[in-house]
């Protein structure tokens, strides 16, 4: 019963009003911000970006003093609330700063890979034809590589550090972008706006880079945001390996690699990091999910 | 469909001469002349010179890169420095447990994933949906390897109920390797089990809402007959594709994941590999693993041909 | 007194969306006798489609709810029926046949599968007599070469051929009652003469009732018994064939008549339409749903909504203005106090 006169209030409603809600309903902002799950990443991010802009105000030590009279301490001992490492080292500061490291590389790498992509899917994808299969073939042969291995093959080869991550992270990352990108110009180029543009005598490079590029932005973001995510990942993967970033450079990933052998005793080491890598993650993908959603339903594969 | 086919291996030369261009290229720009590495430090020139000469390095880029997809073919792929063993024999042992730990990964998130998705868009806000939701968050999220290590710490260094290390032998017994092989299982399969979860999910979804879907509930036909018969195959494709990407992403997990249960796989060797610098083991090692899976695509994409009724056999 | 076949008294059935309830039916009754033709127009969105669907709880959205009413199938309350009872009857008793016809065979199983299927889901029956009753039925339904189309895939039959097959399915189980939702809506002009008088030939055969629901006048005249009009979720006007043919009465009705092509219109002369479009179903509730494209329309529609009258033997309609002693004459100027 109670339904039904909800039902007869709500009825008397009249057009104007429901186009107000309706606009009110679908603005971008208020899709995003309605959603639980997309807010809860964007706070995780922001807390992230803090960490990283703010480590050296933030972590209470440096993140690579030695401290051999206070080692491998339990989490919430005084003055270390995480604990430290096998060095004496304050794994709060190393997470810390560990964050500025895998935001860094995260970013970086995927501007790297997101701009490289864009060039060749925009190519491909605009001029079709023989240039489109030639860089399209380039593209599958290096999606052949499982990515974190193309990553680790780069890195052997280009030597540690943090700029070589990016660089070998952003390679890796290059083939997934340029068929984001190519997809979206495939369709896009053949549009009844680009044919008008070019009665207009708009140049190749103007209609693909002003007319066609803002139309296919939005899932390049969302991608963009989602590669965050798996270049979080992919980066603590490598210094977990040994490769990248190494000790006494504090990475997320190097920090967990060097927990790993205190896993008997000392499982913190081994668990807080873990933690921290999982949040970043998670943060980005909710984030990346919940711009895709508030963008366009549709757009989930 | 022969011809179909055909036209799809045809598309694979290119894919496997790139394959071949970029394991070629990265032993061009690994720092340090081979044959000086090979000679050992403060060698004679001369023997240098007459290893390079061995190897072809006094050759053209081009003809040396002819000559190293030759011995490619020929199933050379050159020594290991740190085993003294030809590249090949080494890969042919190990291949086969990275194979069995990935694709038994594989077929477990196959089958726990599509299962999830179903289930979660015929009972959409449901509990089981939203735990589909959380759980393909997690699978996405969750580093491969951090789970390995909690789940030794929880079942091996807690509980004490499974052994941490290597592989087991089958002379203790199938259950020996069974109990060695369940833990890195488990961790490969978490994240593509999350993305067929997620995939099934949505694809199944459009499919339910599809007109013949109706019409066949309209014909009165068993829910069930409807949802798995009906509904799954034609939500089939793109579940598909997803396994076809998925396999490179148990393949790089693998890496990690047998490293921490040193497992006696592609991936603990690569490791060991980079970490003595051994180049030619790791250039065959990722030239199999990239054919192995230019391979498993491929025969995606004929599934994909077959379960496609438009395309006549 | 004919014995009932379908009884459906106060139908409604409302969709839950983010932006408000619509009531896509809102108070439906009528009823059906065995082997009658009942035809149901009205605009699109009006909620023929969703009202068709609802008999058989059938409904495409899962925001939709039948919220009220009772549909009395063959003295069955098909609301109380359970999930399997539910089943036997769809399909059996009452078989359905939908707008697209390239729509509504599912693309990756053979026409054969899918009618042997279909046969074993209301009988014990085992394949190879199946599939003899399955070819049976294509050629009853008019399809040449009936071995070769049952052995095809849907993608490779027209959208006539499709069609016919999806009225063989449906006559497959001798179902008491068809419903009909737009059968020839997707089809060409031959096509849908063809179909029209498949589906009457069939009723004459085998004793069917029909309810077809169509935008198109043309076909209610062709082959109904009996018509109902609706309007926004709403039955406005009722009555037999002929009697709605001569004597409509309500002005939607009108309209809708108004805008049906005919021989006798002069050429290039345009088609009269009905201005407006109908109401947004998230919107309606009070007074006459039509009182905004009503060219007759005063105070009272606004404010109460018109009851449903019968002003002559078997012929309903609900307007203020229409009753047995008031009468709204079309064209003229409504004299009537509102």
């Amino acid at each position: 019963m109670k339904r039904k006169e909800k039902i007869s209030s709500e009825a008397v409603m009249t057009s104007a009003e429901l186009l107000k809600k309706e606009q009110k309903v679908n603005s971008f902002w208020k899709k995003f911000v309605r959603n639980k799950s997309a807010v809860v990443g964007l706070v995780i991010v922001g807390i992230l970006v803090i960490m990283a802009l703010f480590s050296s105000v933030l972590s209470p030590y440096d993140p690579e003093a030695l401290d051999l009279k206070n080692k491998l301490l339990t989490p919430f001992s005084p003055g270390h609330l995480f604990g430290t490492d096998e060095f004496g080292r304050d794994l709060l500061s190393r997470i810390i700063y560990g964050s500025r490291m895998s935001i860094l590389i995260a970013a970086g790498s995927s501007v790297v890979g997101c701009l490289i992509g864009m060039v060749i899917g925009i190519l491909a994808g605009y001029c079709g034809g023989v240039v489109d299969s030639v860089l399209m073939r380039i593209v599958d042969g290096l999606f052949a590589f499982p990515s974190i291995l193309l990553s680790i093959v780069l890195v052997t080869v280009l030597g540690n550090g943090a700029l070589n991550v990016i660089l070998a992270l952003g390679i890796s990352a290059v083939p997934k972008f340029a068929r984001v990108v190519r997809g979206q110009f495939t369709v896009l180029r053949n549009e009844e706006f680009c044919n008008a543009e070019r009665v207009l005598g708009a140049s190749h490079f103007r209609l693909a880079v002003v007319h066609i590029l803002p139309n296919a932005i939005s899932p390049i973001i969302v991608y963009f945001t989602l590669n965050i995510a798996s270049a979080i990942l992919s980066e603590a993967g490598l210094s977990f390996l040994g490769l990248g970033i190494i000790a006494p450079t504090p990475s997320w990933g190097n920090i967990l690699r060097a927990g790993n052998a205190f896993l008997y005793n000392k499982p913190h080491l081994a668990i807080i990091p873990g933690i921290f890598i999982f949040l970043a993650v998670l943060g980005f993908n909710l984030t990346g999910d919940g711009i895709r959603d508030a963008l366009d339903p549709k757009m989930k594969q | 469909m022969i011809r179909l086919i055909w036209k799809r291996l045809l598309q694979l030369i290119p894919t496997v001469l790139i394959v071949l261009s970029v394991t070629f290229v990265i032993t061009r720009i690994i720092p340090g002349n081979p044959a000086s590495v090979l000679a050992g430090p403060e060698a004679d020139p001369r023997l240098i010179a007459e290893l390079e000469a061995k190897m072809g390095l006094d050759k053209s880029i081009p003809e040396q890169f002819l000559i190293y997809v030759s011995d490619i073919f020929k199933g050379d792929f050159g020594t290991s420095l740190n085993y003294n063993e030809p590249v090949f024999q080494l890969i042919l042992s190990r291949i086969p447990k990275t194979l069995m730990i990935t694709f038994t990964g594989l077929i477990v998130a196959l089958i726990l994933g599509t299962l999830l998705g179903t289930v979660s868009a015929l009972r959409q806000n449901s509990w089981i949906d939203h735990f589909c939701t959380v759980f393909s968050l997690l699978g996405a999220s969750l580093p491969v390897f951090w789970i390995g290590i909690m789940s030794i710490f929880l079942f091996s260094v807690k509980l004490g109920w499974l052994p941490t290390m290597g592989m087991g032998s089958i002379q203790n017994g199938l259950w020996d390797i069974l109990s060695h092989m369940l833990l890195p299982c488990l961790c490969l399969s978490l994240a593509p089990m999350a993305t067929f979860a997620r995939t099934t999910r949505s694809s199944m979804l459009d499919t339910v809402n599809n007109d013949y879907i109706r019409a066949l509930r309209a014909r009165g036909l068993k829910e069930r007959k409807v949802i798995w018969k009906h509904a799954f195959k034609n939500a089939l494709p793109p579940i598909i594709s997803v396994l076809g990407v998925q396999l490179g992403i148990c393949f790089s997990g693998a890496i990690l994941t047998e490293n921490i249960f040193s497992w006696p796989g592609m991936g603990t060797m690569i490791s060991t590999a980079i970490n003595t610098r051994d180049y030619a083991l790791i250039q065959g090692a990722i030239l199999t693993l990239a054919v192995v899976n230019v391979a498993v695509s491929l025969i995606m994409d004929i599934i994909y041909m077959l379960i496609n009724p438009k395309i006549k056999i | 007194m004919e014995e009932k076949l379908l009884e459906i008294s106060g139908l409604r059935t409302y969709f839950f969306t983010k932006s408000g309830v619509a009531k896509a039916v809102d108070g439906v009754s009528f009823d059906m006798t065995q082997g009658e033709t009942l035809g149901v127009v009205g605009e699109s969105g009006c909620g023929k489609s969703v009202m068709s669907a609802s008999i058989i709880r059938l409904l495409a959205s899962k925001s939709g709810k039948i919220v009220d009413g009772t549909v009395t199938f063959n003295g069955t309350d098909v609301s109380k029926l359970s999930r399997e009872e539910l089943r036997k009857l769809r399909g059996s008793d009452v078989a359905m046949i939908f707008q697209d016809p390239m729509t509504t065979l599912d693309p990756v199983f053979k026409v054969s599968d899918q009618m042997i299927e279909m046969l074993q889901a209301h009988r014990n029956i085992d394949r190879k007599t199946a599939a003899k009753e399955c070819i049976q039925a294509l050629a009853d339904v008019g399809i040449p070469d009936p071995h070769k189309r049952f052995d095809s895939y849907p993608f490779e039959l027209s959208g006539g051929m499709c069609q016919r097959v999806a009225i063989a399915m449906a006559i497959l189980a001798r179902p008491k009652l068809i419903i009909a939702d737009e059968p020839t809506t997707a089809l060409d002009v031959t096509m849908q003469a063809q179909i029209l008088k498949l589906l009457k030939d069939l009723q004459e055969k085998y004793g069917t009732s029909i309810l077809i629901i169509t935008h198109n006048l043309g076909v209610v005249w062709q082959i109904c018994d009996n018509v109902m009009v609706m309007y926004a979720g709403k039955v406005v006007e009722k009555a037999n064939v002929r009697e709605l043919y001569s004597n409509p009465k309500h002005p939607y009705t009108w309209g809708l008549m108004d805008s049906m092509p005919s021989l006798n219109d002069t050429p290039k002369e345009p088609l009269s339409t009905i201005d407006g479009i109908p109401p947004d179903l998230r919107l309606v509730g009070k007074g006459c749903n039509f009182r905004a494209r009503c060219r007759y329309a005063k105070q009272c529609c606004e404010d109460t909504e018109p009851e449903m009258v019968e002003v002559s033997d078997g012929h309903f309609v609900a307007c203020h203005f229409q009753s047995k002693t008031t009468n709204l004459v079309k064209g003229e100027e409504n004299r009537n106090d509102g």
